[in-house]
């Protein structure tokens, strides 16, 4: 839809932003190996193959998530989204891939579009996601069992949606932090940013 | 009765009427009908005559029927009219009595009347006599009257004397009067100009007080304004060391800049230093070749020299020069040469002058911009000030205005009022005023001094301001030296300041940025969502699940190993009929089953087998030897023989001392049929000793009694 109009409205930007972390937490459980890489299948977008997941009930979980963010997305409320991965026997914090969202309020009120190519920010996202990908190289191995959870940070004064509920930011202690390469598309600025839990060996 | 009469008048004609009509009839019918018809008419003839008569009397008893109401009427009215003429009669009667009555009444009234009149005459006739008398007595009395008139004229007469007396006296009483009340407006009109003046005492005691507190707001403002100015100059001293440390500060970037050029350089000169050596020895080479190329160029030289010398000798002796010897040429050109550098020199220094000349005018120029600003501020200082001092001249003016009007109304008060009580109160209150008035005036003096002297120093100032610019090529007063040095030393402390707060802040902005990629998150602003259903709580709870049904299987696993160690192939069985478990049957498992049961069918043929062989042996044995042998407990053996007589006949025999093979002997025991055969047992078991023997016999003994018997 975005891509036939010149310019970037503020629900074609919440739409990209949304895009990307659809695209963006798949390819970090495929790579983390959260999910066996057998139940991924592969697609293009960005101009280079990404994986997806074709497990349903992960799917609609993900589908019920981004929606959501979508519309929080076009309400400028929500600041930050967050994918923990939790080891299943400790219960203790593993990873946090962070994603800082700053949003240009002033686009709610003034409805003209923006001067930024589509081109523009798809490539700012594909070298995020190479990005998010070289970065697999240098983190510790995830060797038990782990599940994830998506944290998303908003307004204080914003309606908790039934389905949803609060929770903890669940940091994890003694860790290392990288900060990694971010998009904007002139109205939504995505900063990405991955911590891990420090390892004793190192 | 009138009706009735037509009616029965009517009636009486309406019968005739119809008598007479029906005579015809009968008379009509006379001729038809017979003699019958006849005594019927006669009927009906007697019948109307009847009828007729009834009628009559009828009407005889109607007519006297009216005439009795006619009488009665008659009566009626008779009465009637008897009982109208009775009341008439009363009350003619009455009216009569009443009019005698009255009569008599009439008669006593004038009876009375008469009386009266008489006695009324009497009267008159006596007053008549005293109306004389009184007339008589009226002329002396008038007499009187007339003596007193006269009495009274000469007594009025006096008292219109005395009343003119009192009208004079009264007119004099009014104008005194008069005066009193213009005397007393005239006191009250004193009185309130008293108060007007006590009021405007009051006022100027007031307006006093005030001049007291502004001449002393005025001190204050004065003080204040000294303050002020001073602080104005030290600002401006700050401000001239603030542009100027600014300047300098505004070099540093530029410095910064030279000093990292110059480590460029440096760096590349210490790049170079190796080229440089070797460039060295290069320039040692070529020193040489220099050297030796300079002797060859002296040489050159020499003989270009020589050369020139000649072509000069040859052009001066065309120019006619005052010269023959190239010595002279030479000392010519040496003086010409000598004149040249001096010539140059001169132009060297006039430039060098020349420029520093321009640099000082253009220094110069700066400083007479700055002073010239400064003087502008100062004028118009001045000029403020002496705004300020006119109005303060034009307030004291306008208080001894004041002043003097209020000694004129206080002299007019002391000219008027001689005697009074408020001329001492009033003269130490002008006083105190004038006091006050005189030390705002020595105030105002002062001020005007002091601002004299303000502009005075200004001007000096301004004199010494344009001296130094007169004069700026001396340099600057040591005096601004010492500040120059403090407020460096201040601009050190304050860069260290910056710079640790820099250090502080660039720690604090690492420590943030390092929170805020942890995830830290201010709670007042910010709350964490996520999804009821998500990945790690359902996990989790699989987790869990699975926790609990390992736990059931392992429950299940120990009580089939329970079960196992204590039955044997029975849980199998059970086993298959418990549902609960469904490992899946592995390889070894399966094997282990065949192996089992291939061993089980194993165990069963080899039973059999025993079986059989144990059963044939023992026929075989029983068929050979005749006797059946049985165990019956550990080392007991009993034996039937084919022919005994009874099924209770049998031999016991026990094996003692272990088992038969190891070294045991066999003892018979006591039975009931042992007993019968003792013979037999002395003779083979105690005196022969065998058994085998005895058993024979006892066989032998037994076939023979039965094939006897």
């Amino acid at each position: 839809m975005t891509s036939t109009l010149k310019g970037i409205t503020l629900k074609g930007s919440a739409e990209l932003v949304a895009e990307f972390f659809s695209f963006g937490i798949n390819s970090i459980l495929y790579q983390r190996g959260i999910y066996p890489p057998e139940t991924f299948s592969r697609v293009t977008q960005y101009d280079m193959s990404l994986q997806l997941t074709t497990d349903t009930k992960l799917k609609s979980y993900l589908t019920n998530v981004v929606s959501q963010l979508k519309e929080w997305l076009f309400d400028c409320t929500v600041q930050k989204l967050v994918l923990v991965i939790t080891c299943l026997e400790t219960s203790e914090v593993l990873e946090r891939w962070q994603f800082d969202i700053e949003c240009d309020k002033s686009a709610k009120e003034i409805s003209a579009p923006r001067e930024k190519s589509i081109k523009s920010i798809q490539d700012e996202i594909r070298s995020v996601i190479r990005q998010i990908t070289a970065t697999v190289t240098f983190l510790p191995l995830l060797e038990t069992a782990c599940a994830f959870d998506l944290l998303v940070y908003t307004d204080k004064d914003l309606e908790v949606p039934d389905k949803w509920e609060e929770s903890g930011p669940q940091i994890i202690d003694q860790s290392e932090e990288v900060r990694l390469r971010s998009f904007t598309t002139s109205i939504h600025k995505v900063n990405s940013m991955v911590t891990y839990k420090r390892t004793d060996s190192a | 009765t009138m009706d009735i009469e037509d009616d029965t008048t009517v009636f009486s004609t309406l019968k005739s009427f119809k008598s007479f009509i029906s005579l015809p009839d009968t008379s009509r019918n006379q001729g038809e009908p017979a003699p019958v018809q006849s005594h019927i008419l006669q009927n009906q003839y007697l019948q109307r005559l009847q009828l007729l008569e009834a009628a009559e009397k009828v009407q005889s008893k109607t007519q006297l029927i009216q005439l009795d109401q006619e009488k009665r009427q008659m009566e009626i009215s008779h009465k009637r009219a008897r009982i109208e003429l009775e009341k008439n009669a009363t009350l003619s009667a009455r009216d009569f009595e009443r009019e005698v009555d009255r009569n008599q009444d009439l008669l006593g009234r004038i009876r009375r009347l008469e009386e009266r009149e008489a006695e009324s005459s009497q009267s008159l006739s006596e007053k008549a006599e005293a109306n004389r008398a009184l007339h008589r007595t009226l002329e002396s009395l008038n007499r009187r009257v007339e003596e007193r008139d006269g009495w009274l004229n000469t007594s009025n007469q006096t008292v219109s004397g005395l009343k003119d007396e009192i009208r004079d006296l009264k007119q004099q009483v009014q104008t005194r009067d008069n005066t009193i009340s213009n005397q007393t407006l005239e006191n009250q009109g004193l009185q309130e100009q008293v108060e007007l003046q006590h009021r405007k005492y009051q006022e100027v005691s007031q307006r006093c007080q005030a001049l007291q507190l502004a001449s002393s707001t005025c001190s204050d403002h004065e003080l204040k304004i000294k303050e002020l100015e001073r602080k104005l100059a030290l600002h401006e001293q700050d401000v001239v060391i603030v542009k100027n440390m600014r300047s300098e500060v505004a070099r540093v970037p530029d410095m910064d800049k030279e000093l990292r050029q110059l480590r460029e350089e440096n760096v590349y000169l210490r790049e170079t230093r190796e080229n440089v050596i070797l460039l060295k020895e290069e320039t040692e080479g070529l020193r040489r070749k220099v050297e030796r190329m300079e002797k060859m160029k002296e040489e050159m030289v020499n003989v270009e020299l020589e050369k020139e010398v000649c072509d000069l000798f040859v052009v001066l002796t065309a120019c006619c020069v005052p010269c023959r010897t190239p010595e002279d040429l030479s000392r010519e050109v040496i003086q010409i040469q000598q004149r040249e550098i001096a010539v140059k020199q001169h132009n060297y220094t006039l430039t060098s002058s020349c420029r520093s000349v321009e640099r000082s005018k253009a220094d110069l120029q700066g400083e007479l911009l700055s002073l010239r600003s400064k003087a502008l501020e100062e004028q118009k200082k001045r000029e403020t000030q002496e705004s300020l001092v006119r109005r303060l001249q034009k307030r004291v003016l306008l208080l001894t205005k004041e002043r003097d009007g209020m000694r004129a109304i206080l002299e007019s008060y002391d000219s008027e009022l001689s005697s009074s009580d408020y001329t001492p109160q009033l003269s130490r209150r002008l006083r105190e005023a004038e006091d006050v008035l005189t030390k705002t005036q020595n105030h105002n003096t002062e001020m005007e001094v002091w601002r004299r002297s303000v502009c005075v120093s200004m001007e000096l100032e301004l004199e010494v301001m344009k001296k130094q610019q007169d004069s700026v090529a001396e340099g600057n007063p040591l005096a601004t030296n010492e500040e120059v040095n403090t407020l460096r030393l201040k601009i050190e402390e304050l860069e260290g300041e910056r710079q640790r707060l820099e250090e502080q802040n660039n720690v604090l902005e690492l420590r943030l940025e390092r929170h805020n990629l942890q995830g830290d998150y201010n709670p007042v602003k910010t709350k964490v969502l996520h999804f009821s259903l998500n990945p790690t709580s359902m996990a989790k709870q699989q987790r869990v699940e699975e926790v609990e049904a390992l736990r059931a299987e392992v429950e299940c696993l120990r009580e089939r190993l329970r079960s196992l160690q204590t039955g044997g192939a029975v849980p199998l069985a059970a086993a298959a009929g418990e549902t609960s478990l469904s490992l899946p049957p592995s390889q070894e498992v399966l094997d282990l089953r065949k192996q089992m049961e291939t061993a089980e069918l194993k165990n069963q043929r080899l039973k059999e087998v025993f079986q059989r062989k144990i059963q044939e042996f023992r026929t075989v044995c029983y068929v050979l030897t005749g006797y059946q042998i049985d165990i019956t407990t550990e080392n007991q053996y009993r034996l039937t023989s084919v022919y005994a007589e009874h099924m209770d006949d049998s031999l016991l025999f026990k094996a003692s001392g272990g088992a038969v093979g190891s070294g045991g002997s066999m003892q018979l025991m006591e039975t009931d049929f042992s007993r019968t055969l003792r013979e037999m047992v002395d003779l083979h078991l105690h005196h022969q000793k065998s058994i085998p023997a005895f058993l024979s016999a006892v066989t032998l003994d037994l076939f023979s009694r039965q094939t006897t018997v």
